[in-house]
């Protein structure tokens, strides 16, 4: 065999040809009545509409809270990081979006967009703050990354309601992206909230939650492939 | 597609019409069972007519489709393992179930070319079946199968580089 005899014998497949019932079949099976349907919004305005349910979310949960983070940072470590958490909060909702919709265009490999927020995070904080210099670092970690948590998980419920009204082809992987999505709601949360402004803590503590969150919709996500 | 979202039932006929051919192919020849092939069929078909309002005018029609097929056949596989491992003896069931689905596969054009790319794992099979036999373009089945272009020209060179060598085929 040849490369030509192998393209030819790959190009033979479009001649394969189902039975002529099969079409009237495919007609007959649905349902009797063919309501209207309204087209999902396009992907730009799905993107915005769920970073503004983000961005919502983060600004009640803290103002039920308290504004301490924000309160404690100086202005320009205020731009930088709340910037960070807006630009990543945006990519998320992106990544949510060509999860939701079949056939939507991949911008990224699987878990580049994860990985690329928890970087971030780390490499602005580690700049902008003092490094592991908190006393009674458990006692102070473990209240944040349970509201952490607690975050992440309403947002995560959140998410998979408004992932219910599409239709996901990739569980797995939107599973994990949803997970590190709402893990990052935690997180900015925290950064509203939590007026520790120490590199240590808020890598640990803050970022924890996310990876925890991470983890919880890895499981989640595994365990629906499985179920199909 | 868009007559069809609003309601027009001359509109799904046709679809079905010019869809059936295609999702037969696409699943004909990674199953290797007619019958099978067709249930696949009517269940993405059912699947499309559910998630109908996820497609958007403007947007390429044919990756929006072949998504939803790839989760139809994951999940049809994923279902016949767990029925295997939950109801049968474990004492090969699964391989009990392969050799009935072979047994009634066509002689003749669909075994030669279904041996071609049974050799293949899974993603790189898919690939070649979306670019050779579907004549989807790059950018198309990297929308179909949830990855970037350049991971879809991977696999393609890949699977072909495999193919070459496993068929002895002289360059």
């Amino acid at each position: 065999m040849n490369s030509r005899d192998l393209e030819q014998r790959l190009e033979e497949g479009k001649a394969l040809k189902p039975g002529p019932e099969l079409a009237e079949r495919m007609i007959t099976g649905l349902p009797r009545e063919c309501p209207p349907v309204r087209p999902l919004p396009s992907d730009r305005a799905l993107t915005f509409l769920i970073f503004a349910a983000f961005a919502v979310f983060c600004l009640v949960v803290s103002a039920a809270v308290g504004f301490f983070g924000f309160d404690a940072m100086r202005p320009a470590d205020r731009g930088v990081y709340y910037g960070l958490i807006a630009v990543f909060g945006l990519l998320f909702s992106a990544g949510l979006v060509t999860g939701a919709i079949p056939g939507a265009k991949v911008r990224a490999p699987a878990g580049w967009l994860e990985t690329g927020a928890a970087l971030a995070v780390t490499l602005a904080v580690w700049w902008m703050f003092p490094r592991f210099g908190q006393e009674q670092f458990m006692k102070h970690g473990i209240p944040c990354l349970r509201l952490g948590c607690i975050c992440a998980a309403v947002f995560g419920a959140l998410g998979v309601m408004v992932l219910r009204r599409a239709y996901v082809t990739e569980l797995r992987r939107t599973a994990l992206l949803l997970a590190c999505f709402a893990g990052f709601s935690g997180v900015a949360v925290l950064s509203l909230h939590c007026p520790l402004l120490d590199a240590g803590h808020i890598i640990v503590w803050h970022l924890g939650a996310m990876a925890v969150s991470a983890l919880a919709g890895a499981v989640i996500g595994m365990r629906l492939e499985r179920g199909g | 597609m868009i007559r069809y979202q609003q309601g027009d039932a001359v509109a799904a006929s046709k679809l079905a019409e010019e869809l059936s051919a295609r999702l037969y192919r696409f699943f004909v020849l990674q199953v290797r069972n007619h019958q099978e092939a067709e249930d696949l069929v009517q269940d993405c078909w059912l699947r499309i007519h559910k998630a109908r309002h996820t497609y958007r005018s403007g947007e390429p029609l044919l990756p929006w489709v072949y998504a939803i097929a790839r989760r139809t056949q994951v999940d049809r596989y994923r279902k016949r393992h767990r029925i295997a491992r939950h109801e049968l003896p474990d004492d090969g069931a699964a391989e009990q179930i392969a050799a009935a689905s072979s047994d009634s596969v066509e002689k003749g054009r669909l075994p030669e070319l279904s041996e071609l790319l049974k050799s293949l794992p899974e993603r790189q099979r898919e690939t070649v079946l979306l670019l050779k036999v579907a004549g989807l373009s790059l950018e198309e089945v990297a929308r179909a199968t949830g990855a970037t272009v350049g991971a879809v020209k991977q696999r393609a060179h890949r699977a072909y580089a495999t193919l070459r060598r496993l068929f002895g085929v002289e360059e």
